[in-house]
């Protein structure tokens, strides 16, 4: 249920839409409907999701009660389609607060993927290019796992306690970038000129964004996992299948990704990934200072840029025919003697 | 911009042995395309057309074209024929869109820190013609970028500038080389505080202090703090590539006041007075001159090393490309100038279909 105090701001992402008595919102996951004297109520307090109003504040403006109001925000809620921009401030437990988080995470997490990157590639019309490219992009930034989980480890000044939480999960994950390499060599590509072939600046701001998070601490750098496993349920290795077995389909020629990027998926979804190490870490603190809540949420927002900086890098980049694949470093002799 | 069109082969015979990878790779920079049957290889100041032979098997040869495939493998995988391989090699070296890739023998020996500094400043004006060829930069000169991105320009340079502190200190703070640490600590003493011009600037324009001190930097301004910070931990010299980049030298001074002027008479001349009086400040510091005198104090330098460097450089200025864009696509809309609780950072609105 929507706190009273929380401030919602609707996804920009969502598309509404309000015909025949109806009053719909559609995300890239699921369509809410409203009917009756609800889609009526809902097409005002649309203006009002802007993040500054509290819902109590929306319920008085629309002149409705507060228990109506919060009902009508509800399926709304329950989707994380709304931010609430005054999660840090509200009292409660750390459970409480964890739960926020994690709705503001799969928030985030939609908005990343109701991006360009995965329209195109989502439609089958992406050209090979787009496809190998961010096979190569995501190849680099999960095998810098080795570096910023190392560097999150290293910087964790929280007790023993964490240290082995993150630890363990360093030591689960490290490698894993081997999985894509071969992947991609499956699809023909060079080994030694996919492991050259330098990020593009945003897979690099991407990778760099994890390290500044593992050198600030355990709470920023544990937030980010939050942004990587969104759901409370991770989805099923059916529900992967589904999802690569469709891509494979559009795009026959990048088999080998895709099944590079199932075998991960079956890994982590057989390690459990979907307790997060912040969750122990609150549950051990009891909850967090507004100030620590701060830097969890400021750390996780900041990842989320990050990682539309991504997508749309590797959609402006890849997907333009002229450009190289594997991109190629540049050399001092290139410079010397051309 | 020059070019070379080749539309039939030599009568020359490549003389490389089966199984040994050629002694040739494509460029970095180096995009394709293809019009009217031919494919043509270019960068930003070549183009190569290779009429009279296949598109498909001419991208296939030239994406293998890496220093790896030896000739019979070249051709197995292109289709070509290893006369036409040849012909289109020759055609590639001879424009300086290829280069041997054993031209920089490491049994030379490594180069002296001057070489190192002399091939980036050889490399820096062309890069920054490449940069400055942006529509950012060029709807800025041209005065067609409106206000609002006029103002989250200068926002963002404002966090860039004030970054120094994030940056130059982290690449005091990892130089092992006490050396070449008292170049960065000069540097890092006469930038510290420049940021301060740039938030006289953004008051000139309307913003109070507030609403500066609210914002936090766009995720592009952030990758190019991040990419100097990493730079300086892996390598002091990394982060003076980098650094060499930043600061104005002779031969772009006149362009810098010029497109000063142009920003003064298009959008706001006391926030713009304020920028030109930093300008000025780093070159009366000799700012221009940081690399040549760090790199006196480098001693040698290896290959690998000058690679990396370069290659860090390479990617600064890549780095730099991608911020604009990400300024020049947030602050297009003018909404995004106002204060708001939280930034939703690259969706266009609505776009779920």
């Amino acid at each position: 249920m929507i706190l009273l105090d929380a401030r919602p701001l609707l996804a920009p992402s969502t598309r509404t839409e309000a015909h025949a008595g109806k009053f719909c919102v559609h995300s890239a996951a699921t369509t809410i409907e409203y009917t009756g004297e609800r889609a009526h109520l809902v097409g005002e307090m649309l203006s009002l999701l802007d993040g500054r109003s509290s819902v109590v504040e929306i319920a008085a403006q629309v002149g409705i009660g507060l228990e109506q109001a919060g009902a009508l925000l509800s399926p709304l809620h329950d989707e994380a389609l709304l931010l609430d921009t005054a999660l840090e401030l509200h009292e409660g437990s750390g459970g409480e607060f964890f739960n926020g988080f994690r709705r503001e995470c799969r928030f985030w997490s939609q908005h990343i993927f109701a991006g360009r990157f995965w329209k195109h590639l989502r439609s089958g019309a992406a050209p090979l290019s787009m496809v190998l490219g961010w096979g190569i992009e995501f190849y680099h930034y999960v095998k810098y796992a080795d570096e910023y989980m190392a560097a999150g480890v290293a910087h964790c000044s929280d007790s023993w306690l964490t240290r082995q939480w993150i630890s363990k999960h360093f030591v689960e994950e490290a490698g894993h970038g081997e999985i894509f390499l071969e992947g991609l060599v499956d699809c023909g590509l060079s080994r030694s000129r996919i492991r050259d072939a330098p990020p593009l600046p945003a897979t690099r701001a991407l990778m760099n964004t994890l390290m500044e998070s593992a050198l600030e601490g355990a709470l920023p750098y544990t937030a980010c996992f939050g942004l990587t496993q969104p759901d409370a349920i991770a989805p099923t290795i059916a529900e992967h299948e589904q999802f690569y077995g469709s891509l494979r389909d559009h795009y026959p020629a990048a088999a080998g990704l895709f099944a590079a990027f199932l075998s991960h998926a079956k890994i982590d979804a057989g390690l459990k990934h979907d307790r997060t190490t912040i969750e122990r870490i609150l549950e051990a603190r009891r909850g967090a200072e507004p100030s620590q809540r701060r830097t969890i949420l400021r750390s996780v927002r900041r990842l989320a840029e990050a990682f539309v900086l991504f997508h749309d890098q590797i959609a402006d980049f890849y997907a333009v025919p002229s450009c190289q694949v594997p991109r190629r470093a540049l050399r001092m002799e290139e410079i010397l003697f051309t | 911009m020059h070019k070379l069109v080749l539309d039939r082969e030599p009568q020359r015979k490549a003389s490389n042995a089966p199984g040994i990878p050629l002694d040739v790779a494509l460029n970095w920079d180096i995009r394709f395309d293809e019009q009217a049957g031919a494919l043509s290889v270019e960068n930003s100041e070549t183009v190569v057309t290779l009429s009279g032979f296949e598109p498909r098997r001419c991208r296939a040869f030239l994406d293998r074209l890496d220093g790896e495939h030896s000739m019979d493998r070249l051709c197995e995988e292109s289709g070509l024929g290893e006369r036409e391989c040849t012909a289109i090699i020759a055609a590639l070296l001879d424009s300086g869109v290829a280069h041997r890739v054993s031209a920089f023998n490491p049994a030379t020996g490594p180069m002296s820190g001057p070489q190192f500094a002399k091939a980036c400043r050889d490399l820096v004006p062309r890069w920054k013609n490449r940069l400055f060829g942006h529509s950012l930069w060029r709807r800025l000169t041209s005065g067609a970028a409106p206000r609002a991105l006029f103002q989250g320009w200068l926002l963002e340079n404002f966090h860039f500038i004030e970054g120094v502190t994030l940056r130059l200190g982290a690449a005091t703070a990892h130089c092992a080389d006490p050396v070449l640490r008292r170049h960065f600590i000069k540097h890092f003493a006469e930038e510290y505080d420049h940021c301060e011009f740039f938030r006289r600037a953004l008051r000139a324009c309307g913003m109070s202090n507030e609403e500066i001190d609210a914002g936090a930097p766009l995720a592009g301004t952030l990758a190019v703090i991040y990419w100097a910070r990493d730079a300086a931990r892996k390598d002091p010299l990394c982060y003076a590539a980098c650094s060499a980049f930043l600061e104005s030298t002779g031969s772009d001074r006149q362009s810098a006041i010029d497109f000063f002027q142009r920003l003064a008479e298009k959008y706001e001349p006391s926030a713009v007075k304020h920028m030109a009086q930093h300008a000025q400040l780093d070159e009366d510091y000799d700012h221009a001159g940081f690399l040549e005198k760090f790199c006196a104090d480098t001693g040698n330098i290896d290959r690998p090393r000058a690679d990396r460097a370069i290659e860090s450089l390479r990617g600064f200025v890549e780095t730099l490309e991608l911020w604009s864009t990400a300024v020049e696509r947030h602050y297009s809309d003018e909404s995004t100038l106002r204060p708001c609780p939280v930034r939703i950072y690259g969706v266009t609105p609505g776009t779920i279909s």
